[in-house]
């Protein structure tokens, strides 16, 4: 009966885990498409989740060895000998107090550069301070994206050539592009899986959110923050063009806008 | 042993009440998980018949348009039913429950497959109404849930699950459906998805989730759809319906459904035009019915007859009266009804049924083709403040959506007061003229399409249609300028022309 504990601590439960870690590489470890980051800065955000995924891998491993070392031998000590009580003793505490603190003041430290790269203004890349595209409204249930005329740059206010569409948006690939993120009534969140890009939309907020598509594709945009009944709809597709054919886009875009419908 | 370990902990005590707990758990939730059975509901019109009529008007929609399980529609309305159409190449009469067809290329398996004849309708009319006049039974009624219970692709040959009544319309040359309501499964399917909690089984506009929305969802049965590109009579076409499903509506909660397949947008589209017939048919079957055969009517009839005879020599007089319309007229009024209404939707899909405009838009900045004296802008707010258009009376002097109308007491078409003052539309909904300076555009912000909400009006709403009317297609596009400049009025002034004298009248001395 004892035994009972040992093999379901050292036996099924590491096995389950090591097939699960087995089989994810080939899943992609869950990441969606062929694992690999569609933008720049996504590459980063996957190097530090690797990071993270190798320490957790070699503290998961070493804490189940200790774990069934410990049953192992424990099971086999006669029943009337005397334990040892470790609760209190200083020393394993400062231990397993200190090491983890290490590794997350690492952890801390190693981000930092992506986490300013993406989240402040001033580390941003240099295009991505100027290129700033389209205004993105989320509301209950769609994406709705306001451009400025092709050779303006993008007003606060709504200027009376401004173009818009409704989730779909454009940008041009292989440069940082910036969209001013705003919600029209509660919070959304502007999610691009396989960018690993997300952004939450705050009311009353306008906020800044960059990125750089690799290659031009069709790349889902989703909504990740539960915003009522039809939040399974709130989907979209980012559209990223190479430079030239961008600007050819937004050109038959604004045309298609200011559209008379006069046949002659 | 891990068994035992666990029998031990749950099954060792029986005083142990959790094994059943977790049983009435389970079934409670298998009971929460049983399939609703939704039907088309009926709406209050055909319930206020008399008995008998309400029972014929509900028999005709269902044989015309089945349930949400299995949705039917007659072969003359404008649908795309999704059959395969075969075409009968002989036909012997010796042999009832064969019949030759013209080879066909289809992957489909046509085994089991319901059949269909797609007779003339009124050539199926006459024979219909000529069998009821003999008293004999109808042979169009005979020739339901006939299925194929065989086919040989050789020969052509299609043997049928039963045999075909004599009738001189199954002819060579006659087509047949198989198949015939496919698509409006696969609508019914895709609706009941994406659009059903909103505008209801029916397309009532009732679905669970409509409570919590202002403007309502809206209700189909009218077959009125707001925002159209076909003229201010027409019905709304398909290409409409589409683009409001892909675009979506802002500033209500009808969401884009941009990213579903081109061929799940039509097949939506095809299952709401289906629910719109329906509801119309209903409704024009409540009008001609119900103008003489509903409850009212007889109630008004007795209205102050007191003498038990009297009232029954009325009643029964009524009812005569009332059987005798439903026997002899109803059938005609039922079928060229449907017939009717079937040509109003082929009508609206016509190319010439869109509204375009005869001249090109006028520069917004520049002379005003109806007034060259002012710019576009200019004179679209004269028109806008003056009294041919009288855009202002809803809109408001500023356009904010507060002009005078919102705060009188509107009549009801069928006469009496609304109880709260303002607009209503159609549905009886309170409504809030357009806010012209949110610069939101329910219908589409092209100018085109703004040109078509003042051009043929927003049906089923108070926004008239003034096209070809009280504004020329000039006047139109600069109504059309100055509405768009709107939003920007307070960044953008006025544009004036260079011109000192034309800049010098102001607007509102131009105004008689
Ligand atoms: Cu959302």
């Amino acid at each position: 009966m004892k035994r009972l504990w040992w093999i379901f601590f050292l036996m099924i439960w590491p096995v389950l885990a090591l097939v699960v870690c087995a089989m994810t590489p080939g899943l992609k470890w869950g990441f969606p498409g062929d694992g690999l980051s569609d933008s720049t800065i996504g590459v980063e955000i996957d190097h530090l989740f690797y990071v993270i995924l190798i320490i957790c891998t070699v503290v998961f491993i070493g804490t189940q060895v200790a774990m069934g070392y410990v049953l192992w031998t424990a099971s086999s000590r006669p029943a009337d000998r005397r334990a040892w009580y470790s609760h209190g003793n200083h020393k394993l505490e400062m231990i397993w107090t200190v090491i983890p603190g290490i590794i997350l003041l690492f952890l801390a430290l190693y981000q930092t550069r992506t986490w300013a790269e993406f989240r402040m203004n001033s580390a941003y890349p240099e295009a991505a301070k100027t290129n700033i595209i389209a205004e993105v409204n989320a509301r209950q249930f769609e994406w709705r994206m306001r451009y400025p005329a092709p050779g303006k740059t993008l007003e606060r206010k709504p200027q009376i050539d401004d173009m818009y569409q409704v989730n779909e948006l454009h940008v041009p690939a292989g440069t940082p592009v910036t969209i001013q993120l705003r919600t029209q009534d509660v919070q959304h969140s502007f999610f691009l899986p396989t960018m690993r890009i997300k952004q939450d939309a705050v009311p009353g907020m306008i906020i800044p959110v960059w990125f750089e598509a690799k290659e031009p594709g069709e790349y889902p945009l989703v909504c990740a923050e539960l915003c009522g009944w039809g939040h399974y709809k709130m989907g979209a597709i980012v559209i990223a063009h190479p430079p030239a054919e961008y600007e050819a886009y937004m050109k038959s875009l604004h045309e298609e806008q200011f559209e008379d419908g006069y046949i002659e | 042993m891990l068994n035992r370990f666990v029998a031990q902990n749950f099954l060792s005590a029986p005083a142990n009440a959790s094994p059943w707990l977790l049983l009435v758990c389970l079934l409670a939730g298998l009971a929460g998980c049983e399939q609703v059975q939704s039907d088309f509901v009926f709406n209050e019109k055909t319930q206020e018949l008399l008995p008998e009529a309400e029972v014929k008007v509900k028999n005709t929609l269902v044989s015309s348009f089945g349930s949400p399980a299995q949705p039917t529609i007659p072969a003359f309305f404008p649908v795309d039913r999704g059959q395969i159409t075969l075409e009968i190449a002989d036909f012997d009469p010796e042999k009832p429950t064969e019949l030759l067809i013209e080879p066909v290329e289809t992957d489909v398996d046509l085994v089991g497959k319901k059949l269909q004849f797609l007779f003339d309708p009124e050539d199926q009319f006459d024979v219909t109404m000529e069998a009821i006049e003999e008293e004999l039974p109808d042979p169009i009624a005979e020739l339901d849930g006939i299925t194929i219970a065989a086919y040989d692709a050789e020969s052509g040959k299609l043997t049928l699950s039963k045999a075909l009544p004599d009738l001189e319309l199954i002819e060579p040359g006659l087509e047949l459906a198989a198949n015939p309501n496919y698509k409006l499964h696969q609508g019914q399917f895709l609706y009941e998805q994406h659009c059903q909690h909103c505008h209801g089984v029916s397309g009532s506009g009732d679905g669970p989730t409509a409570r919590y929305m202002e403007p309502k969802p809206r209700d189909y049965r009218k077959g009125i759809f707001k925002f159209t590109s076909t003229g201010s009579r027409d019905h709304v076409s398909t290409a409409d319906l589409k683009h409001i499903i892909v675009e979506g509506i802002p500033g209500t909660y009808m969401p884009s459904f941009k990213l579903l397949s081109d061929e799940s947008l039509d097949l939506i589209v095809n299952y709401v035009k289906f629910l719109a017939m329906r509801g119309e048919t209903e409704g024009m079957l409540n009008v001609e019915v119900g103008l003489d055969f509903n409850k009212k009517v007889l109630a008004d009839e007795l209205e102050g007859v007191t003498d038990p005879k009297e009232i029954e020599e009325i009643t029964t007089e009524f009812k005569e009266d009332m059987n005798e319309f439903l026997e002899v007229d109803y059938p005609e009024i039922a079928f060229f009804g449907q017939l009717d209404l079937a040509d109003a939707w082929i009508e609206a899909d016509n190319e010439d049924a869109i509204v375009y405009a005869s001249v090109p838009q006028t520069d917004p900045y520049g002379p005003s083709a109806a007034d060259p004296s002012l710019t576009s802008i200019e004179n679209g707010r004269i028109l806008y403040l003056g009294k041919d258009a009288q855009c202002a009376s809803c809109h408001g002097d500023g356009g904010k959506g507060d002009g005078f109308q919102t705060r009188q007491l509107q009549k009801r078409r069928e006469g009496g007061d609304f109880t709260v003052p303002g607009l209503h539309d159609d549905w009886y909904n309170p409504l809030k003229p357009r806010d012209l300076t949110s610069d939101i555009y329910r219908g589409g912000r092209r100018p085109i399409d703004v040109f078509r909400r003042i051009y043929v009006g927003i049906k089923g709403t108070p926004m008239p249609a003034f096209g070809g009317k009280s504004l020329t297609d000039q006047q139109i596009w600069d109504v059309v300028n100055y509405v768009m400049y709107l939003p920007h009025e307070d960044t953008m002034p006025i544009p004036k022309l260079p011109k000192a004298e034309a800049s010098e009248s102001p607007a509102v001395s131009s105004i008689e």
